[in-house]
């Protein structure tokens, strides 16, 4: 079978034009010329057939297409990984907090109705806030550890990087806590609590 | 990735560049050709697999581009051509290190076939 090199050749560059645009705009050029060089020379080589050369360098060309593709969803992944990992620790947080709120806003209203509107609201948001933000930090710092475990990758590799995380969790628990202990009696309305 | 497994093993690819890389600068059909000549016919690289090596070996610095040049040999578009940098030297070292002790296990082992037993 004999192959119009010129269509080949544009062909090819239609291929690699198909890699990802930071890889093609570094290596593209290089990869038509190193494509060219090689047909030129299985043409000069008397007897080499070229179609299963160019079928050979197409289907491998793809593979390396696919490959890196694969490479940057891989890498896409991670930062994804990062992004739903920190929405599902604030959704969790927060479902842990509302029945607080909840319960605060209806003995609010069960107490003295009028109370709402004197209330302070920057305090408010503040201690749910901060009651909001503390298991969203919680859980951030517990995933990698859990799924390390998970993946049964030895939970002692790290040391000190176990020590500083498990560190700061407990000190996140002590905190949250303690402001639960603190405003549990506003929560279940005990009155002239503060 | 450019080695095999987190240590030093490189894949045969990025191997066959780094050993092709050692004898000079070359451009990405030159290194074919090498690799092609170093493994005796035996391992034709095409254009995916080298460059998708080469931007890997790039980016961990065990190559590096060196100036557009003209190939007198070849026609007169300027090629890059790349070089084998430090880092890249050592991984090929230590490579060829691992084979060396693993061509001496085999030999202990009497793996090896008389005609490849040579000393190492």
């Amino acid at each position: 079978m004999t192959f119009e090199q010129k269509t080949v050749r544009i062909l090819y560059k239609k291929l690699v034009a198909l890699y990802p645009r930071a890889f093609r705009e570094k290596l593209g050029e290089s990869m038509e010329q190193t494509f060219n060089d090689l047909c030129h020379e299985r043409k000069q080589t008397a007897g080499q057939e070229l179609f299963g050369f160019v079928l050979w360098m197409f289907v491998e060309t793809a593979i390396g297409i696919i490959k890196e593709h694969l490479i940057l969803i891989k890498r896409g992944k991670t930062m994804e990984n990062i992004i739903t990992n920190f929405k599902s620790a604030t959704i969790i947080s927060f479902l842990l907090v509302l029945p607080f709120m909840i319960l605060d806003f209806w003995f609010q209203i069960v107490n003295k109705p009028t109370a709402l509107s004197d209330r302070n609201y920057s305090d408010f948001i503040m201690l749910f806030g901060f009651l909001w933000l503390l298991p969203t930090a919680f859980i951030v710092i517990l995933t990698p550890i859990v799924r390390n475990t998970r993946a049964g990758n030895g939970i002692m590799a790290n040391p000190i990087y176990l020590l500083f995380r498990v560190a700061f969790l407990a000190f996140i628990a002590i905190i949250w806590g303690s402001l639960m202990i603190d405003q549990f009696p506003c929560f279940i309305g005990v009155p002239n609590c503060d | 990735m450019v080695t095999g497994n987190k240590k030093t093993s490189l894949t045969p690819a990025v191997f066959h560049i780094l050993l092709a890389l050692s004898s000079g600068e070359l451009h990405g059909y030159g290194i074919i050709k090498q690799v092609e000549a170093d493994s005796q016919g035996k391992v034709n690289m095409g254009a995916g697999t080298l460059y998708g090596s080469l931007k890997r070996m790039l980016d961990t610095g065990f190559v590096k581009e060196s100036n557009k040049q003209v190939d007198p040999e070849m026609d007169d578009a300027r090629r890059i051509y790349y070089r084998i940098t430090g880092v890249g030297e050592k991984a090929l070292a230590a490579e060829l290190e691992r084979y060396k002790h693993i061509v001496g296990v085999a030999k202990k082992l009497k793996l090896l076939p008389k005609i490849l037993s040579y000393d190492v």
